[in-house]
């Protein structure tokens, strides 16, 4: 009896055969390197799982050195990963159902970011610091396609007048930017001009000056989370104008300083989260 | 204070107290108590007696706490503009203890093998106890991070299915990592 009871427990540990609901919650922490090289290389029952949609809403490539090491763990030398291949992987997984990508800081082709543009059109959010290989006509061609697009964290150059344009065009649901580095007050001006309805504003560690701080409050009316902090503003809990614009804010973080690197998606605190989407 | 007792029978007929407040923690129990078809055990086909003091022990630590622990949760939100009228530096430092023995008690709680895992998730799953089932599937999430298809398989006690001709395969993929998708 004993002895019968002990298989059958251990059947039931079948982790091969978790229940397909858990097994997908775990495969949804992981990272997209665990899955690739770890997960769907275990067992037939883990390999299928792993192909649902859900496991491959969010494609982080931020931490590149990382992924690169991981799939060439034997060798020590010089290593480089293509890019492309590691997204197309990822979209043939996720079915095109990709919400949020998170670009690692290559320089980014035009062809990579098209591609995620013609396959997952249900895109929301995505992370691109070194666009500078892609063109304006192909970053306003990618932005058309995204219809559901609510937020971006992108290098400056992305706040071009005609792709800020292209965003308020298209995409009704964007709400939340971050920008970096080094935003002037005439992307100022662009920013409140085409996006309007902005919820969330990052644009820390920016230069930046009074005018343009008071343009965007009293712009952005549905503004509820402004950071501007590092911008070396020197606004004083004293400022009652700047304070009194400032007044529908939820968030406002104005601190002048230090200059500091912003975040790694993945030690971050759950803070990103809030401001990015 | 004291509260209503609540009777648990596992699968194998092994009956259990627990107090109500701590049964809540459970949204299956919480909705058996609340839709009044509670008579006098609730039997529980899914959970083994080796596992369902475990799950007790968890709903005594976190029943009846939900609100202070949606406080920690929120905690250090709107820093910048949030003006408390009333507060408490003495409060503040007494969650702070209460946040980091909280986090020992898990610790300590959360050390054990991939089998007690097994069970737990399951029961937290049926139960519907949504931070236990959180802690269980990130203890099985660390398992697997970092780690080779060997390793994984260890960890969970899992054997490879896969024939003979797909591991060439799966090999062969891998090199091809290095032959087409790396170059110079």
């Amino acid at each position: 009896m004993a002895d019968h009871l002990k298989t059958e427990n251990e059947l039931e540990r079948d982790w091969a055969n978790l229940n397909l609901d858990l097994l997908i919650i775990i495969f949804q922490k992981l990272d997209f390197e665990d899955l690739v090289i770890g997960v769907t290389l275990v067992c037939h029952s883990w390999f299928e799982g792993s192909k649902n949609p859900h496991c491959w809403q969010t494609l982080d490539l931020h931490n590149w050195s990382r992924i690169v090491r991981r799939f060439h763990p034997n060798e020590n030398k010089d290593l480089h990963l293509e890019l492309r291949p590691l997204i197309e992987l990822a979209i043939r997984y996720s079915g095109g159902s990709i919400h949020s990508i998170i670009y690692p800081d290559l320089c980014v082709r035009e062809s990579d970011f098209l591609l995620v543009a013609e396959r997952c059109p249900n895109l929301k959010f995505f992370y691109l610091r070194l666009p500078h290989m892609i063109s304006i006509p192909g970053f306003c061609a990618a932005i058309s396609k995204w219809k559901d697009l609510e937020g971006m964290d992108v290098d400056k150059y992305a706040l071009h007048d005609k792709i800020l344009k292209q965003i308020n065009k298209s995409c009704a649901s964007f709400t939340h930017l971050r920008a970096y580095p080094k935003v002037y007050a005439a992307n100022a001006y662009d920013i409140v001009r085409c996006l309007p309805k902005l919820k969330s504003l990052d644009l820390s560690q920016s230069l930046f000056s009074y005018d343009s701080l008071m343009y965007i409050l009293r712009g952005c009316k549905e503004l509820e989370s402004l950071d501007i902090s590092g911008c070396g503003s020197e606004i004083g809990d004293d400022d009652t104008d700047v304070h009194v614009a400032a007044a529908h804010l939820k968030i406002f973080r104005y601190d002048p300083g230090p200059f500091t690197y912003w975040f790694c998606p993945k030690c971050m605190d759950e803070d990103f989260f809030r401001y990015a989407f | 204070m004291s509260s209503t007792k609540i009777f648990l029978k596992s699968s194998d007929d092994k009956t259990f107290e627990i107090d109500e407040t701590a049964a809540r923690a459970s949204e299956t129990l919480k909705n058996i108590i609340d839709g009044g078809c509670l008579d006098g055990v609730i039997p529980l086909p899914n959970v083994s007696s080796n596992i369902l003091p475990k799950v007790i022990e968890y709903c005594k630590k976190h029943g009846g706490d939900n609100g202070s622990s949606k406080k920690i949760a929120n905690g250090g939100v709107d820093k910048d503009k949030e003006i408390l009228p009333d507060y408490d530096e003495e409060e503040d430092k007494r969650e702070k203890v209460r946040v980091d023995e909280l986090k020992k008690w898990e610790e300590e709680y959360m050390d054990f093998d991939q089998q007690v895992l097994y069970d737990l998730m399951l029961a937290a799953n049926y139960l519907h106890i949504k931070g236990l089932l959180d802690l269980t599937v990130e203890k099985a999430a660390s398992m697997i991070r970092g780690r080779t298809p060997d390793q994984i398989r260890e960890n969970f006690n899992i054997n490879s299915d896969f024939t003979p001709e797909e591991e060439e395969e799966m090999i062969l993929i891998e090199d091809e990592w290095d032959d087409e998708w790396a170059f110079d």
